[in-house]
């Protein structure tokens, strides 16, 4: 594992080398500027970034041989939480309903703790109405339901559920954390607690939670790249973790004894964003716990465990914004005492998906600019031409720099594709494509996502340097609730969101074609997304019309927690309109 | 060190015991667990140090 984890380093660290090298190497026919220099820099280590992604997805391929081991009985006591903050009560309470019916007769005593930290008013009579509809559906032979809400919300997330351990940990063994829009199996809850009886020295154990019911085009892309790219990664992710595994703060179980010995956490001193509350809190608990000698995992076959995703571009970036603010904020605890060193590795890869948007805008300015003091191409320069001068007797050919331009071109998109088409090769073997409509529609799927990916990267990559210069210009950007469920924006919401993306697009293209003319065409596929993005944006959030690209195993058969929750939530909202037209009348 | 109160709304449980009650949501119950604030200052002194060996200690003697 260890190996495995140099191995991937040093490869990383060869293609960025090897992409600097020949962008230098390409550089040099005419003449090398002190941008030049800085553009090979970012260069590489925006390449060795690709390198280590592409590394975890290739070593994600193989499949897992070894199963867990499960304990026969169980004798634990547990509790689901849901912390949740100005949700859609209605739908959020039938999620809880849903899984508590099918847990109903599950061999185990499984509760669920409703953790509310609504502020509003409205939101908390939305909530007791919920509630109320909760207590008639939920099964009086199953789990206890609890409710209780704060109206202080100190520490947010993470000192909403402390404030539940601190106040009622001793209640319960292990505690199943949930989000507002996770859904469980009953199975792979079981199955979870089963594998936790089984090892004591593991306290925290992450599934992967699937991404379910999405409807536009972004929305169904970000679904299916989760269900057909996300395993493998995982995976690859899984061979590297050793005991230091993830937590992605949700549809993971853990000890709840071991989680309060060792997670209590402090606010960083000095104000946010750099200061203050921890935001993005769960890697620095799976940090904590690694440093206190437990065990965390991420089991990658455990399936029944899914979550909802932001329907378009904009949600996607206000959600990336608060992960933005939070994984920089982990810059500070990168020298925390006795954390292990893969626990300050995974800081360094949180810190560096957002470093790395800034340093492939840097990048492209730096090259636009290199351009700017660009000399006329040297096609026999140094020692060549004096050979050609003073010596030569063979004919002198002059040097040809386009194949090293192209081979860097390639060898970068690549970087991008080749996991990728690896991934769709695996499906094919193993025929988990039969769950995305066969080998010709994932195909189709996997092609059209890519395409859908080059449009919006740089789209994506906007988004992130402004909040990456937010972030460092000390502007807090908080913790605004999660949109969810139906997202579409008209083109002029989405004009008002993404202009300042059509600005920068159009600056930057007037500039490259009137100062720098030859890297237009290398410009373009940037460019042009830019200046297109709320026309990108406002489409990618309409309902997708093709329902065979994109297929996921969830729509061709429904789970059964799906299926359940979807009768539930259908029939309170029918009562609940029905409630409002009797009270109208 | 300050004292942070938070004020809470539980559901109101007819009961304190819920596995007697027939009621189906209940307030939480008391069962305490302290969860002590972790420390995350960085180590005294740092693991690796480059400037250890650019100092050896002949160099640093007064």
């Amino acid at each position: 594992m260890i190996g495995m984890r140099a191995l991937g380093f040093v490869l990383a660290l060869l293609a960025g080398a090897m992409a600097a090298i020949m962008f230098i190497q390409y550089a040099a026919i005419t003449r090398l500027s002190e941008w030049f220099w800085l553009a090979a820099v970012l260069l590489g280590i925006s390449t060795a970034w690709l390198a280590w992604g592409a590394f975890l997805g290739i070593l994600g391929l193989a499949p897992m041989r070894r199963r867990p081991p499960e304990s026969d009985a169980i004798t634990a006591r547990t509790v689901v939480l849901v912390p949740i903050c100005n949700e859609d009560a209605l739908n959020t309470f039938s999620r809880v309903a849903a899984m508590q019916r099918q847990l109903s007769d599950a061999p185990a005593q499984i509760d669920f703790a409703i953790l509310s930290d609504t502020t509003s008013p409205k939101g908390a009579r939305a909530e007791a109405a919920a509630l109320a509809r909760l207590e008639d559906e939920v099964s009086t032979t199953g789990g206890k339901v609890y409710y209780r809400r704060r109206t202080q919300n100190t520490g947010r997330k993470a000192g909403n559920i402390a404030e539940f351990i601190a106040r009622s940990g001793a209640a319960w063994d292990f505690a199943l954390v949930l989000d507002a829009d996770s859904l469980m199996e009953a199975a792979t809850i079981l199955t979870m607690i089963r594998r936790m009886e089984a090892a004591p020295d593991l306290t925290l154990l992450q599934t992967l939670p699937r991404v379910v019911r999405a409807r536009s085009v972004f929305g169904r892309a970000m679904q299916f790249a989760a269900a057909f790219h996300g395993p493998v990664f995982t995976r690859g992710l899984a061979r590297l973790q050793g005991r230091t595994g993830p937590y992605w703060g949700h549809n993971a179980l853990v000890r709840i004894r071991a989680f309060a010995e060792s997670c209590g956490l402090p606010d960083l001193p000095g104000r946010a964003p750099s200061g203050g509350h921890i935001l993005s809190h769960d890697y620095v608990e799976a940090a904590l716990l690694a440093r206190a000698g437990w065990t965390v995992r991420v089991d990658p076959d455990l399936g029944g465990s899914f979550e909802e995703g932001p329907e378009h571009v904009v949600a996607h970036a206000r959600r990336d914004r608060r992960w933005c603010q939070g994984n920089l904020q982990h810059a500070r605890l990168l020298r925390t005492d006795g954390l292990r060193l893969w626990s300050r590795a995974i800081f360094v890869q949180g810190i560096m998906s957002y470093l790395s948007s800034g340093f492939w805008a840097t990048f492209l300015i730096a090259a636009m600019l290199a351009g700017l003091w660009q000399a006329a191409p040297d096609y026999f320069p140094g020692v060549v031409a004096i050979y050609h001068e003073r010596i030569g007797f063979l004919p002198v050919l002059p040097i040809d720099a386009s194949g090293r331009a192209i081979g860097l071109f390639l060898g970068i998109v690549g970087l991008l594709l080749l996991p990728k088409l690896l991934v769709m090769l695996e499906a094919a073997v193993t025929r988990r494509t039969r769950a995305h409509g066969g080998n010709g529609a994932a195909l189709m799927s996997v092609l059209a996502e890519l395409i859908l990916s080059a449009m919006l990267a740089p789209v994506l990559m906007a988004y992130q340097v402004r909040s990456l210069l937010q972030v460092l210009a000390g502007q807090d950007g908080g913790w605004p609730s999660n949109a969810r469920g139906d997202g579409q924006l008209t083109l002029p919401e989405a004009w008002a969101a993404s202009k300042f993306i059509t600005f920068a697009g159009t600056i930057a293209l007037g500039f490259a074609h009137t100062m720098v003319p030859q890297q237009l065409p290398w410009l373009l596929p940037v460019l042009l997304p830019m200046l297109f993005a709320p026309l990108l944006i406002a489409w990618t959030s309409h309902p997708a019309r093709l329902k065979t690209i994109h297929m996921t195993p969830e729509e061709v058969d429904l789970p059964p927690v799906l299926a359940l929750h979807d009768a539930i939530f259908s029939r309170w909202q029918e009562d609940a309109a029905s409630g409002r037209a009797v009270a109208a009348a | 060190m300050e004292k942070t109160v938070i004020a809470l709304s539980d559901h109101k449980s007819p009961s304190t015991e819920p596995r007697d009650n027939p009621t189906k949501v209940f307030a939480l119950p008391e069962a305490p667990m302290p969860m002590p604030v972790q420390n995350l200052s960085p180590a005294d002194r740092p693991r690796f140090s480059l400037g250890r060996w650019l100092r050896p200690q002949l160099m640093v003697r007064s």
